[in-house]
């Protein structure tokens, strides 16, 4: 999962989407004083979709996971004479507070949708309250069967479960490291060129461990699993 | 071991021979991490990094239209020029090869091969597929393959000097 980019622009998304979690949550809660803290996220997100920050200014956020799911949050705090901090709130309630430092910039480790009360840290002053929102962590990858991919992918599966096929590049059948957290994590992880074209984006992801082959037409942008790909060997016996 | 295992392997002894020391799998995640830190990266951006005050931009289209002969001396020059730099202004410190999603290397300078093509190399510096960034460990001065764009960033002031000075590629933008 990677995600980047202005919180107000995608505002109105993230406040649907986490109003329908803390909804379902709310729902599905016995605890009476967890009611009461679900319905006061409730109202805080009604007012952050509400209220635009007092300065205009975008909190800046990106996420990336790997072994520390992190948030990393820059702020442009030029026009403030103060240090500011984020309060920061998820579905159960306060998870902590970070100060960003003299570039603008904090992190944390959550990965999941976030309230942040942005304020001044000697005045108290509010700078506004942002949603922090994933847009891609939580949706599933798409799958595609072998035989609706395009021909060339679909001969280069076929081929690599033969004997004698070609390796493009240096990185074809090397270790694809997932760095992007578009994959599962903690695969073991090969990648494979579809042709030596240059410039041909289409890749082959194979991940050793489960056998599961995924295609990218976009290096690496977005993925998709191939249903049924190992029609001519088993998987563990892949050479690579 | 598997003919490719096999190659693969000894691609990496060669090059861990000529200096190049592969980055394990925390080491790798720690130095993406501190880039994407330090220049604010992602594939979404349309930059895909935030470039320092100064740097200068090489588009890289009309070598992809080239032939062979031409990448290899072009890709030559480059290594030649940016190996230069980083032998000159950090000698000794432990540098970064960083190819997001790709096996990625610590190197220090004074250490690489000294043959003239400077082989064994990780992969070509022609932005066509791979980000590709080669850097200082504080990425203050070093080169970005921007393949979105298919250019290539010089960034931080000696650096962007150096390369207008040694690079023979007319850069198509230059920022102060």
């Amino acid at each position: 999962m990677f995600v980047t980019g202005s919180l107000y622009s995608r505002k109105s998304w993230v406040a649907t989407e986490l109003f329908g979690r803390l909804i379902n949550k709310l729902f599905s809660e016995g605890n009476t004083m967890k009611k009461f803290t679900l319905m006061a996220a409730m109202f805080a997100v009604l007012l952050a979709f509400l209220s635009n920050s007092s300065y205009g200014q975008e909190l800046e956020v990106s996420a990336f996971s790997g072994s520390h799911s992190t948030l990393l949050y820059s702020f442009d705090s030029t026009n403030i004479d103060e240090p500011v901090a984020l309060d920061l709130y998820d579905e159960q309630g306060f998870v902590e507070t970070v100060v960003m430092d003299s570039m603008g910039l904090a992190e944390s480790s959550f990965s999941q949708l976030l309230i942040a009360d942005v304020y001044g840290t000697e005045s108290g002053a509010s700078l506004g309250t942002v949603i922090i929102g994933s847009d891609s962590d939580e949706e599933e990858m798409e799958s595609t069967d072998l035989y609706d991919l395009p021909d060339a992918v679909q001969q280069r599966i076929l081929e690599i479960q033969g004997p004698g096929f070609e390796v493009h590049h240096p990185h074809d059948f090397g270790t694809f490291d997932n760095d992007e957290g578009l994959l599962p994590e903690d695969g073991d992880y090969t990648e494979i060129y579809v042709t030596g074209q240059t410039g041909d984006s289409r890749r082959l992801v194979f991940e050793r461990g489960s056998g599961t082959l995924y295609y990218t037409s976009d290096h690496y942008e977005s993925f998709e699993e191939v249903e049924n790909p190992w029609t001519l060997t088993d998987p563990s016996q892949l050479p690579f | 071991m598997s003919d490719i295992s096999e190659r693969q392997s000894q691609r990496n002894r060669l090059l861990e021979q000529a200096g190049w020391s592969c980055l394990g799998k925390s080491d790798k995640k720690q130095v993406f991490t501190d880039f994407v830190k330090a220049r604010e990266f992602s594939r979404k951006r349309e930059e895909a990094i935030s470039y320092p005050a100064q740097n200068v931009h090489y588009d890289m289209k009309l070598v992809d239209s080239t032939g062979q002969d031409v990448q290899t001396q072009i890709n030559h020059s480059i290594r030649r020029a940016v190996i230069g730099f980083f032998r000159l202004k950090f000698p000794d410190e432990k540098c970064i090869w960083l190819d997001i999603n790709h096996p990625s290397y610590e190197f220090t300078p004074s250490k690489l091969s000294s043959s003239e093509s400077l082989e064994p190399w990780p992969v070509p510096l022609i932005p066509l597929v791979d980000f590709i960034v080669v850097s200082d460990r504080s990425f203050s001065q070093g080169l970005f393959a921007n393949p979105k764009k298919t250019k290539l960033v010089v960034f931080g002031s000696d650096f962007v000097n150096w390369m207008l000075e040694k690079f023979p590629l007319i850069p198509t933008e230059i920022a102060n």
